[in-house]
C-alpha cells in the first residue's frame, strides 16, 4: 500500500474514534438554539443544536448526514461547547479556524483535526458544525444581555427609578 | 491481459517522480494527457504561433492552414462534412450556442425540451433556463433499472410541441451507452431537431453523426486525451445556416459598420475572436494517437480491463453500484456500504488512488436515485489490472477502518 508520507494521515485514530462514538450525535436534548450547517459542494447537511441557561450552554447535539471529518468536529464541539459562556464559544470557533489554517496549533481536545489542515478540501467539512455555531452566538450573546439586564434590574430594582 | 497497461509509458505524468504510485481512475472527469499531445501543443506554440485567420504574413497563414487541417481531420473523425463542425472552449459552451442561437428563437410557452434525468449539469442548465425563461415545458425522461434511457417514455413524451431533444450518448455517472440512434429516429419522424451530449462516448469507440442522425453532436478534447480548451460541436449544415452567431465579436463577420453588421456564413461565425490553435494542435494530436492505436485495439482492451473492474468490485459485498446491469460500461459509481462517499475518496487518495467523489455534476440524477452522493471510478488508457487491485485493496482498507465494527 502506498501512502503519502508528505503530509500527516487524514483519517488518524483520534478521528475516527470521533467518527465511531461520535459525542452528542442525535441525542436528545431539550435545546434553547439551533442552526443548520450545509456544504453546497457534497450536499452534507447538520444541525447543531444547544440548551443555553444561566449564561452558559449547558448540553450540546447534533444529526443529520455527514462525512466522517464533519461528524468527528461536530463530536469534539460537542465535547468542548458544554460549560462554556457564548464568549468562550466564540473563542472556541476562532481557535478551530486558527488551527485549521494552520496559524497556531489545535487546542488539545481537537487535535484529531489536526491533519485536516494539509487537506485545503476538506477543511470546508470540518468547519461546518462551527460555522453553524457561528450562527448562534450572536443570539446567545443577546439572550445573555437580556438576561444579565434582568438579573441587574431584579438586584437593583431601585437604580432605573 | 497484462497488469499495466501497454500505454502506460505513453503518458509522461507517470515518469515524475511524485507520480510514480499516481493510481488515476477519473478519466471521466478528465483524461491524463500523452507526450503526443503535448509535444504537438509544445510545437505550435514555441514554432508556430501567430493569431490565425488575421494576418496577412507568412506565420499567420500558417496557423490559419493548420485550424482548417484540423477541421478537416476532427470532421472526419466523427464523420461530419467540414462546414458543419464549429470548434469550442468545450462541450458545456457547444451546448450553451446551440440552446441561444437555435432552440431559443423556437421556444414559446407552447412548447416543451425533452432531456432525460441522467444529464450532466452542462445539459440541463441551459434548457432550464430557456425554459423557465419562454414559459416552455421542459420534460424530463426517467431511466430503465439498468440506467439507460427509457425509449418507450421518451416516445410518449415527444409531441406535435416538442422544440427539441438532448441527450447524452453516454451518461457520466452510469457510463451505460444510450441507443442515440433509435433516439433520433422517434426525433425525426416528428420533425424534432436533437442534440447529442457526446462529452462521455467520444473517447469510447467510432462515432458518426451521420449514422446516429443526430442535428447536433457537442464534446471536449480533454475528455479525449486532448486538452483542455477546444470542444467541437457538430451542427448540420442547414442548421448552422438559420443560426445566428451567440458569442460576438472579431473574425465573424462581412460588414460591420456603427449601426448594422453582416455575418459571415458558415461554422466560423460562431468561433469569435482569436483561435485557441494550440488547444486545436493538441486534439488533432489526441485523435492521431487515437487513430494510431485503432478502435478495434482501444476499445477490445477497454472493454476487458472494464469487465475486470465491474468483476472485482463485484465481489465486495460493501459496494453497491448506483445501478446493476451497467458491466459495458468503462466507469462504476458506487456507494460503500457506511461510509461516506467523501470519505471514500479521502481515504483512497491516502493510498495515491483518484477517483471521484459527489453528485458528479448531475445532482437531479443522483435525487432520482434517492441518493446525495456516490464514488466514481473510470478507466483511461494508462490504466491496467494494477490499478483495479489497488483500488480494491483500498477500499477493503476503507470499509475496515471507517465502516466496520
Amino acid at each position: 500500500m502506498v501512502t503519502d508520507k508528505k503530509k500527516a494521515m487524514l483519517y488518524q485514530q483520534a478521528l475516527l474514534q470521533h467518527h465511531k462514538n461520535p459525542v452528542g450525535f442525535n441525542e436528545a436534548i431539550s435545546f434553547s438554539h439551533q442552526a443548520r450547517g450545509s456544504n453546497a459542494a457534497c450536499g452534507d447537511e447538520i444541525t447543531l443544536q444547544l440548551a443555553y441557561a444561566d449564561h452558559t450552554i449547558k448540553a450540546v447535539a447534533f444529526n443529520g448526514e455527514s462525512c466522517a471529518i464533519c461528524r468527528a468536529s461536530a463530536s469534539i464541539l460537542c465535547q468542548q461547547l458544554p460549560g462554556a459562556t457564548a464568549k468562550q464559544a466564540g473563542e472556541h470557533i476562532s481557535d478551530i479556524l486558527a488551527g485549521l489554517d494552520g496559524q497556531q496549533a489545535f487546542p488539545q481536545e481537537a487535535e484529531a483535526l489536526m491533519a485536516v489542515s494539509q487537506y485545503p478540501v476538506r477543511k470546508q467539512c470540518a468547519l461546518l458544525p462551527w460555522t453553524a455555531l457561528k450562527e448562534i452566538i450572536p443570539q446567545l450573546l443577546a439572550d445573555a444581555n437580556v438576561e444579565s439586564h434582568a438579573e441587574e434590574n431584579s438586584e437593583n430594582p431601585q437604580e432605573k427609578n | 491481459m497484462y497488469d499495466q497497461s501497454p500505454y502506460k509509458s505513453d503518458f509522461a505524468v507517470f515518469s515524475h517522480p511524485d507520480n510514480a504510485e499516481l493510481c488515476y481512475l477519473d478519466s471521466a472527469a478528465t483524461c491524463l494527457t500523452p507526450k503526443v499531445v503535448v509535444e504537438a501543443m509544445y510545437q505550435y506554440q514555441s514554432f508556430s504561433h501567430a493569431n490565425s485567420h488575421k494576418g496577412l504574413y507568412r506565420l499567420s497563414a500558417s496557423a490559419t492552414e493548420l485550424v482548417e487541417q484540423a477541421r478537416a481531420s476532427v470532421a472526419e473523425f466523427i464523420g461530419a462534412g467540414v462546414d458543419e463542425l464549429v470548434f469550442t472552449p468545450g462541450t458545456t459552451e457547444a451546448i450553451n450556442l446551440v440552446a441561444n442561437s437555435f432552440v431559443r428563437p423556437r421556444l414559446s410557452t407552447d412548447k416543451n425540451i425533452v432531456i432525460s434525468c441522467a444529464e450532466h449539469h452542462a445539459n440541463l442548465l441551459p434548457w432550464q433556463r430557456l425554459c423557465q425563461q419562454s414559459g416552455a415545458e421542459l420534460r424530463v425522461v426517467s431511466l430503465t433499472p439498468q440506467g439507460l434511457l427509457d425509449v418507450a417514455e421518451l416516445s410518449d413524451l415527444l409531441d406535435d410541441n416538442t422544440c427539441f431533444l438532448a441527450i447524452s450518448h453516454i451518461s457520466n455517472v452510469l457510463g451505460g451507452l444510450n441507443p442515440v440512434e433509435e433516439v433520433c429516429r422517434l426525433a425525426r419522424q416528428k420533425s424534432i431537431p436533437v442534440l447529442i451530449d457526446g462529452a462521455q462516448a467520444v473517447s469510447h469507440g467510432p462515432v458518426d453523426v451521420k449514422d446516429i442522425d443526430c442535428d447536433f453532436y457537442a464534446f471536449s478534447g480533454h475528455k479525449l486525451y486532448g486538452p483542455v480548451g477546444c470542444g467541437v460541436l457538430f451542427a448540420r449544415a442547414d442548421c448552422i445556416e438559420v443560426m445566428e452567431p451567440d458569442t460576438l465579436g472579431g473574425g465573424i463577420v462581412e460588414q460591420v459598420s456603427l449601426t448594422g453588421t453582416r455575418f459571415i456564413s458558415g461554422p466560423m461565425k460562431f468561433e469569435p475572436g482569436s483561435h485557441n490553435v494550440a488547444a486545436i494542435c493538441g486534439l488533432v494530436a489526441a485523435i492521431d494517437y487515437i487513430r494510431g492505436i485503432g478502435w478495434s485495439d482501444l476499445v477490445a482492451y477497454m472493454n476487458e480491463l472494464s469487465t475486470y473492474l465491474h468483476r472485482q468490485l463485484g465481489d465486495l459485498p460493501f459496494i453497491k453500484p448506483l445501478t446493476p446491469g451497467t458491466s459495458g460500461a468503462w466507469l462504476c459509481s458506487f456507494q460503500c456500504q457506511g461510509v461516506h462517499s467523501h470519505d471514500v475518496a479521502g481515504m483512497l487518495d491516502g493510498d495515491d488512488i483518484a477517483v471521484r467523489a459527489g453528485h458528479h455534476c448531475a445532482q437531479p440524477l443522483h435525487h432520482y436515485l434517492g441518493l446525495k452522493s456516490s464514488v466514481r471510478v473510470s478507466l483511461g488508457l494508462y490504466n491496467g489490472r494494477e490499478d483495479i487491485d489497488r483500488l480494491v485493496a483500498s477500499l477493503k482498507n476503507t470499509y475496515q477502518l471507517l465502516a466496520a465494527d
